[in-house]
């Protein structure tokens, strides 16, 4: 047995409202006026791109690691550790990204993703770092010198990501444009500081969680606000 | 919407005539004045216009169209509220004061009244799901929330509604 809408047979409102025949005819000469084949890139060719923003990122760290004489071993490992998040980033990218809006998930789980995976970033940098000093001792000089550095870093080389990714992203979502511009800083700041992980001299678990996983942090928060003036149409 | 993408005059004809009365009635409801209404209407059309080329294949159309409107309504009201000015449609006085609303004599205005009094984000689930005619999935994406907040809304929404018109029917 189905239930009644209560309120069904009420005289609700006209849907429609024809608007009057001027406003019409400047819209019609606005819209029409030199119309020319406009056909944008395509969400999967915008996903490539955004990708591969972050391997090329990738590429230079592994390259300046490689050039800087870093230990081979240690490089191999964080290399390997960042193509996964590379994965990762690919997965974010066309579940929540390359999907046309409205179908990208719920609102909800979008914020679950946003505020989950950096701390599960934040985790794994801590799970990898194979020096632990207190916090005293990480606060006060050099360490403390290098971490600012390295985060300074991170952040620009995440904003150049994150700042093309936005562009390539540009106008595609009217409904939630600040949560899609947080996913794309989210995926900037993780390609960023996986990246750093490579490229650092320092492995040491306070300098690797702030100055490598607060950038994913911080992009989102920058995507968020950016997203709102450069995504909606 | 992909053949005006590729260039077709008379695809934006029909998508026009498809898309104009609806996101006119929505307007209209949302600025309660007609000149307001169009204004946003062309504003409406011509971001759509202009974001053409970055529509994704296979987004809903009319959930999209009524998304930008509802952006567009919500910056002009943003930037009217900074000004702090209310002008009239050709910007030269100020808009008069809306007059108290008179006493409703029919169920219909009794409705439109009390609609009016709803929270926004009630009258907002309930006007995108009950007369414009979104699905709850569709209304969810075009508030930016979920669909359980939108059947929420509209749940106590109606609780509201349904206490307003019995003591109009009281009343009457």
């Amino acid at each position: 047995m189905t239930q009644k809408d209560p309120l069904a047979d009420l005289p609700w409102p006209g849907a429609t409202v024809t608007p009057s025949e001027t406003c019409s005819k400047a819209i019609r000469g606005a819209c029409t006026k030199g119309l020319c084949p406009q056909r944008g890139v395509s969400a999967v060719g915008r996903a490539l791109l955004t990708l591969g923003l972050s391997a090329l990122l990738l590429g230079y760290y592994t390259w300046y690691a490689v050039a800087d004489h870093r230990p081979s071993s240690v490089v191999r490992t964080a290399l390997l550790g960042a193509i996964g998040w590379l994965g990762a980033q690919a997965l974010l990218v066309f579940v929540a990204l390359a999907r046309p809006p409205g179908k990208r998930g719920s609102r909800a789980l979008r914020l679950c993703i946003l505020l989950g995976v950096p701390l599960l970033f934040i985790a794994y940098l801590a799970l990898i770092s194979t020096e632990h000093f207190a916090f005293a001792k990480f606060a006060q000089g050099y360490p403390a010198g290098h971490a600012l550095g390295c985060g300074l870093i991170a952040l620009f080389f995440g904003a150049l990501i994150a700042g093309g990714a936005l562009v390539a992203w540009r106008r595609t979502d009217p409904y939630n444009p600040g949560l899609s511009g947080a996913m794309i800083g989210m995926v900037a700041g993780l390609a960023s500081g996986s990246g750093m992980s490579i490229a650092c001299s320092s492995h040491e678990a306070f300098h690797s969680c702030l100055a490598h996983g607060a950038v994913v942090f911080a992009l989102a928060l920058a995507g968020f606000g950016l997203g709102r003036r450069l995504l909606a149409p | 919407m992909e053949r005006y993408v590729d260039g077709n005059a008379e695809a934006f004809d029909g998508l026009y005539r498809k898309l104009s009365s609806t996101l006119m009635g929505y307007l209209l409801r949302l600025t309660r004045n007609r000149a307001r209404a169009e204004d946003l209407l062309q504003i409406t059309f011509t971001k759509m216009h202009r974001a053409r080329a970055s529509y994704l294949k296979g987004a809903p159309v009319l959930p999209w169209a009524i998304a930008i409107a509802r952006r567009s309504f919500l910056d002009e009201r943003r930037a009217a509220a900074v000004r702090n000015e209310d002008l009239s449609a050709d910007g030269s006085l100020p808009e008069p004061r809306p007059e108290a609303p008179a006493v409703p004599v029919e169920m219909s205005d009794a409705l439109d009244q009390a609609l009016q009094k709803l929270p926004e984000s009630y009258r907002e689930a309930i006007e995108l799901t009950k007369i414009t005619g979104l699905s709850i999935q569709e209304a969810a994406s075009v508030l930016g929330t979920t669909e359980t907040a939108v059947k929420l809304r509209v749940h106590r929404g109606y609780n509201q509604l349904r206490k307003e018109l019995e003591s109009f029917q009281r009343s009457a």
